[in-house]
């Protein structure tokens, strides 16, 4: 028998400081099926999103307190990995309310007094969205798996996402970047970036795994993870050139190890050859390296880290990702801070013990 | 409005249920709130007005307006616009005319939800 799977239903939070308004907007999502919540104004909102709950928020824009406009920008900056999906509804509908509220992040807009049917179908759009995310959020538990196997630790993956959105955002505003790092580009570098190192499912445990010094054919061997998960990820992306974040992921995986000098590898890249993403990844892979535990040595402090970041400009680094980095190392530190990891015990019985006296593979040099 | 227009009811029966879905219920439920709750509502419009305050006048009246279009009151939502858009500039004497014309509309309110939505005790709102 073919058992149809359970479908959960989107939690909706509706904000708004008219009791009568509200209840309606309730009483309409829940003929729709939809758990509701309400909230009377932007404050109390952020109390609910920040639950995590509710994925689709509907607010009015006229508040005490906090009102719609506000909550949309504060619901932006919130450090959130899960996407929230903000419909404004309000009677002020001309361009201008229009075009504030969108450009304060809300993602669509509904008149007051609402159609039933309308809102229906644009909490629909809303739904297809987060639905796009799930699959993202399938693509990192596939980067997890993957990066499982490593003696890297449990949060590296999440570390170094925010660490490119960072970056990114800072060099958004910097004007050689700013018709390329659009919104777009941040979001698609924060999914793909996890996929960083998804090549190294095709290195050796007795090379991944090592806690000494690589020999310098085992080096040459580790150094294959770029192009084996350059090659997964090409095959998927001939397959599917309209999927952004998927080719970036491909740009990553290859060539997050090259350098501004030309001496990295896979391909020997240098300078502006190199793609932006594979430039970006790369400051946010040696820090989070650096100042990580590893079972092969303990984290550096973050100051030390930098200094070495700072070295490498113009060499392993693109100096405009070492220069934004520098702008935006108290950031980097509070991320680091904010995921605070110690080796993973959970698995440690199936790692090599480090023996007291190995020297550490340095991490330059290695993956 | 045209001089030959018919006026608008004070409430759009068939599109106060269309709005909420249907529901005959809900209809009554919520025009019983909307009554129970216009004295308290008329009332602090009033002191807003009374206190000069113009930007919360104009963000109550605004309030009062979407209110009124959600019950499908278009001469409450009308005068409550009219507020709204009179609270920066008009004289207070003028907005409490403004504001006794709001009350005078929710008294045909009251008369119009006693009527067409006659509450049965177990079901009053409120209680």
């Amino acid at each position: 028998m073919t058992m149809k799977l359970p479908t959960k239903a989107t939690k909706i939070l509706v904000v708004d400081d008219d009791p009568i308004a509200a209840e309606t907007l309730r009483y309409a999502l829940s003929q729709f099926g939809y758990p509701t919540q309400v909230a009377s104004d932007g404050l109390e909102a952020i109390k609910f999103i920040r639950t995590g709950k509710y994925r689709i928020v509907i607010s009015d824009v006229e508040m005490p307190g906090m009102n719609g406009i506000e909550l949309c920008r504060e619901v932006r900056v919130m450090n959130s990995c899960d996407y929230t999906y903000l419909i404004l509804l309000t009677g002020r509908c001309d361009t201008d309310s229009v075009v504030e509220g969108l450009d304060a992040g809300a993602d669509d807009y509904i008149a007051k007094p609402f159609s039933p049917a309308e809102l229906k179908l644009r909490i629909r759009a809303g739904e297809r969205l987060l639905l796009q995310e799930s699959r993202e959020l399938m693509i990192f538990a596939l980067a997890k798996l993957a990066d499982s196997r490593d003696t890297e630790t449990g949060s590296h993956l999440e570390r170094i996402r925010e660490y490119c959105r960072v970056l990114c955002l800072e060099l958004s505003t910097w004007p050689e970047y700013r018709d390329v790092i659009d919104g777009i580009y941040i979001q698609s570098i924060y999914e793909a970036s996890p996929l960083h190192d998804i090549g190294k499912v095709g290195i050796p445990d007795r090379i991944l795994l090592k806690p000494g010094k690589l020999s310098a054919a085992e080096f040459t061997i580790m150094t294959q993870h770029a192009q084996i998960g350059a090659n997964t990820l090409h095959s998927v992306v001939e397959a599917h050139p309209e999927a952004t974040v998927l080719n970036m992921a491909y740009q990553i995986a290859l060539t997050h190890h090259e350098r501004w000098d030309g001496t990295g590898y896979p391909n020997g890249l240098s300078g502006n050859d190199i793609p932006l993403c594979g430039r970006i990844i790369a400051v946010a892979d040696v820090y989070d390296a650096l100042t990580s535990n590893r079972v092969y040595k303990p984290a550096m402090p973050h100051e030390q880290a930098v200094a070495i970041i700072k070295e490498g400009s113009n060499t392993h680094f693109d100096p405009n990702m070492v220069r934004a980095f520098l702008n935006l190392e108290e950031k980097f530190l509070q991320i680091q801070r904010n995921s605070v990891d110690s080796i993973e015990t959970e698995d440690s019985e199936f790692l090599p013990l480090a023996k007291p006296n190995s020297p550490p593979r340095h991490l330059l040099q290695t993956t | 409005m045209a001089k030959n227009a018919k006026p608008a009811p004070i409430i759009d029966r068939e599109q106060l249920i269309r709005r909420m879905m249907g529901s005959d219920d809900m209809a009554k439920r919520m025009i019983h709130r909307f009554v129970e709750s216009a004295a308290a509502e008329c009332d602090l419009i009033e002191s807003t007005v009374r206190l000069g305050d113009k930007a919360s006048l104009e963000s109550l009246a605004h309030r009062h307006k979407g209110t009124a279009q959600t019950m499908a009151s278009s001469p409450v939502a009308d005068v409550a616009g009219r507020l709204e858009l009179h609270a920066q500039s008009d004289e207070i004497s003028e907005l409490l005319e403004i504001v006794e014309e709001l009350r005078s509309l929710h008294r045909e309110v009251a008369a119009f939800a006693a009527t067409e939505f006659s509450a049965t005790p177990t079901e009053k709102v409120g209680t």
